[in-house]
């Protein structure tokens, strides 16, 4: 369903993404996982055809960027940013017409949606007087109402309460059941452990491995949080404020890019979580 | 319907009643009301008097061209820094990725883009007495100076999209397109006061010297004045041209911008503010040293504690925007101060009284700043936490809070009053006087502004704000230019020179009345905290 081959963005002289390959069929759940500034968002930007780009990015087989790839493609934005002066049903209505749907079924697949991310009360209220948690949750419906063949999620889960979080989790396992590929890029690494099927990690703009769940099982690093930090933790975790950078005295080795760096033995990155947890049983006690 | 077209109407139904529930929208459809209904009971009971000025029709097509290369220039800038103002991040998330065809959306942009333009040209209708008054204008004189206007706008909000296309390729290309502008407005700047010069005209017909027809092959701001003038010449053909051009470069720049289909989704994403270029320099590490080795060098952060802080991270934002004395506003009040000595000077040749030059100039110089001076790096700081976060003194984190402007505001003074005084033949003490007068008044009016924020409440809008703190700063110069005149009487009467220091006495003046605004308004960081 996605294609990504030999991605490259530049912003002048700086490398956004270099030569970043991703392939999702119908029906996978794909993680695209990464520090700040790895280029998560940027790859996004490019599938979706909003950045210039070098390499080839095909949507079920069809050109990003082409009006039949954008038929097919569902987007959940970074920013939930809405049209504020429309109302939540105009904001459906909008899109409805904009991908020329039919409008009785969308209307009740939209009132579905809806009722399971708990919006009933605000369907009519105007965007711009809705919460930040709301707007996501308009803008969830928005990218799923077009029943989307794939599906782009750029950080989902923010801002979203612990019910819509486990609602969306429910909704994109739903999906994927029926054959959409979904493709989620977070840093909230906990909100996809469950329904992860395979996970890119990336790093300065790199691809730097790929996971499948199913080769993983029974492995330590079923944990995508355990593979995440083997991956990713480098010299910038030893920053400090007072202090200026220096590359070359990296502690920890860079991450290689290749599958068989996840077999190496973790750091301790629970460590931190087990001092705070006994501390606050000793508050307790 | 179409998707664009709900998104257009739905749009405006709900602004409408969205204003419609709110009783400012109300009053000011009021006011126009009564404008209008004034101005139809003026036509009716016209005696035939005007205030018609001499020569006025050349002076307005003169005073039109300046306005209209201001304009232009103005227009090119905030193109060239900004971008396309054509779309909102709300298109991108989904218009821009909705199966739409790019040239519609475009399209459907410019459209938006000419219906702002028409509503602004229709404010226009609000001069129309003056307009009358002054030069005699009747309504076929108005509509073409709109359309002029229309034209400009236009085309300046097309070529701006066209040209930070074709900009934000490189650096090297922004800053050699901006070296271009600068370097094309400097010679026509410099061509005009060697023509002026030469020809010896007098500074009261200096607005009429724009009528000169070499300036109207200037691009835009040119044309747009020649399309004014040839059609109210009644010589249709020579104004048809003038608005084909006006019409035929944006078109070329439209075709630039749909040259690559959705070339310019890149574009109105970085101009947006989804800077994922800067974002992904400030995060290389290579930078972040970089930027770190600059925060040492620059050794405000962290010099000062307390409310100080507000103080210095205002100078050091504006240090590394090269912004500390010099902005667009004070290249604005340059240029008014080197007019203004032109005129003051002209004065001086007649035979005016120095005192009256020097009322003049503080006068002029003080009313023209209220329009320059950096209010929103004032309301920026108020909309940010920190100003209620830091603990310590309200009236202290106020005082720091406004210190950097109004430094920037005396050092301003200080070179428009020096600009002033060598072309007037002013005293030199007058310099250092005036230039706390201005600033002191750049602290009144942050203080007035501040009290119409306390009076109002923060929830009202920046108009309403900046219309009461006018008539709080008028109500105050109403008083202080009685006080002025009893204090200056006295003064004057010992000698001319003891008279400059009426001007520190009304700064002083100003700094009191200041400190009492900014002590019964400071309870608004504990209101909003």
């Amino acid at each position: 369903m996605l294609r990504v081959k030999g991605l490259t963005k530049k912003f002048g002289k700086k490398v956004a993404n270099e030569n970043v390959n991703l392939s999702l069929e119908a029906g996978e759940i794909g993680v695209l996982l990464g520090p700040n500034g790895a280029g998560k968002s940027t790859a996004i930007k490019c599938i979706l055809g909003l950045l210039h780009f070098d390499g080839t990015v095909k949507i079920g087989g069809f050109p990003a960027n082409s009006s039949k790839a954008k038929q097919i493609l569902g987007y959940v934005p970074e920013f939930p940013c809405l049209y504020d002066m429309l109302t939540v049903r105009e904001q459906f209505e909008f899109v409805v017409r904009a991908y020329k749907l039919d409008r009785e079924k969308s209307r009740r697949y939209a009132a579905e949606l809806v009722d399971r991310l708990r919006l009933t009360e605000v369907v009519d209220t105007l965007c711009k007087d809705l919460s930040k948690g709301m707007q996501q949750k308009v803008s969830i419906i928005c990218a799923l109402l077009p029943r989307p063949k794939l599906l782009l999620l750029d950080e989902p889960m923010l801002g979203l309460d612990p019910h819509a979080i486990k609602e969306l989790r429910l909704i994109v396992q739903d999906l994927a059941e029926e054959g959409v590929a979904v493709l989620i890029s977070t840093h909230m690494i906990s909100t996809v452990e469950g329904i992860w099927g395979k996970a890119y990690i990336m790093n300065k703009g790199k691809v730097v491995s790929c996971h499948r769940k199913e080769e993983m099982v029974g492995m330590w690093s079923e944990s995508l949080e355990r593979i995440f930090f083997a991956e990713t933790e480098s010299y910038d975790s030893q920053w400090r404020y007072d202090e200026p950078i220096k590359p070359s005295s990296a502690k920890a080795p860079a991450a290689q890019p290749s599958a068989g760096s996840s077999k190496k033995k973790p750091q301790q990155v629970s460590r931190p979580k087990t001092t705070k947890k006994k501390k606050n049983n000793k508050k307790k006690k | 319907m179409s998707a664009l077209t709900f998104l257009v109407t739905r749009q405006w139904r709900n602004t409408l009643r969205e204003k419609i529930r709110h009783p400012q929208f109300w009053i000011g459809v009021l006011v126009v009301l009564a404008y209008f209904a004034l101005y139809i009971w003026q036509e009716i009971s016209h005696t035939g008097t005007t205030g018609v000025l001499d020569n006025a029709m050349p002076k307005f097509k003169g005073g039109a061209m300046i306005v209209f290369l201001i304009a232009a220039f103005v227009g090119l800038n905030i193109g060239l820094n900004r971008g396309s103002s054509f779309f909102k991040a709300s298109d991108i998330n989904y218009l821009f990725v909705s199966p739409l065809s790019p040239n519609r959306i475009l399209l459907y942009g410019l459209l938006k883009k000419c219906l702002a333009c028409v509503l602004v040209t229709l404010l226009l209708l609000m001069q129309l007495t003056n307009l009358r008054f002054y030069f005699g204008l009747g309504i076929r004189e108005l509509l073409i100076l709109m359309g002029a206007w229309l034209l400009l706008t236009l085309s300046l909000s097309v070529i701006s999209l066209s040209v930070y296309s074709i900009s934000s390729v490189s650096k090297v290309m922004k800053r050699l397109f901006f070296a271009v502008l600068y370097l094309a407005a400097g010679s026509i700047i410099f061509g005009i006061v060697v023509a002026l010069w030469k020809s010896g005209t007098p500074f009261s017909d200096t607005v009429t010297f724009f009528n000169e027809p070499v300036l109207r092959y200037i691009p835009l701001g040119g044309w747009a004045g020649g399309f004014l003038a040839e059609a109210m010449d009644g010589r249709t053909l020579y104004a048809l041209a003038y608005a084909g051009l006006l019409l035929l470069l944006p078109l070329i720049g439209l075709l630039i911008a749909l040259h690559n289909r959705s070339g310019y989704y890149e574009d109105v994403l970085t101009s947006i503010g989804h800077g994922y270029g800067n974002s992904l320099y400030h995060s290389s590490p290579d930078v972040i040293v970089k930027e770190k080795s600059k925060r040492r060098r620059s050794h405000l952060i962290g010099r000062k504690r307390g409310e100080a802080v507000l103080f210095q991270r205002q100078v050091t934002e504006q240090k590394r925007s090269l912004t500390v004395l010099f902005d667009r506003g004070t290249l604005g009040m340059l240029a008014l101060a080197v007019v203004l000595g032109a005129f003051l000077q002209s004065l001086d040749r007649k035979g005016m009284y120095p005192f009256i030059m020097q009322i003049l100039s503080v006068a002029i110089l003080c009313y023209a700043m209220i329009f320059t001076i950096p209010m929103g790096k004032f309301v920026d700081e108020l909309n940010k936490p920190f100003i209620y976060l830091i603990p310590g003194s309200p009236l202290r984190k106020l005082y720091y809070a406004s210190t950097a402007p109004m430094i920037k505001a005396f050092v301003e003074g200080l070179l428009c009053f020096v600009i002033v005084s060598l072309f007037a033949r002013l005293h030199p003490a007058f310099v250092p006087c005036g230039a706390f007068f201005y600033a002191s008044a750049a602290l009144l009016f942050y203080a007035s502004y501040l009290a119409s924020l306390k009076t109002m409440g923060l929830r009202n809008s920046r108009g309403s704000h900046m219309t009461l703190a006018f008539a709080i700063l008028s109500a105050v110069f109403l008083f202080e230019l009685s006080l002025g005149a009893n204090i200056g009487k006295k003064l004057y009467a010992i000698s001319e020179t003891m008279f400059i220091l009426d001007f520190l006495i009304l700064a002083a003046f100003n700094v009191i009345v200041s400190i009492v605004f900014f002590y019964s308004s400071k309870g608004i960081l504990d209101y909003r905290a």
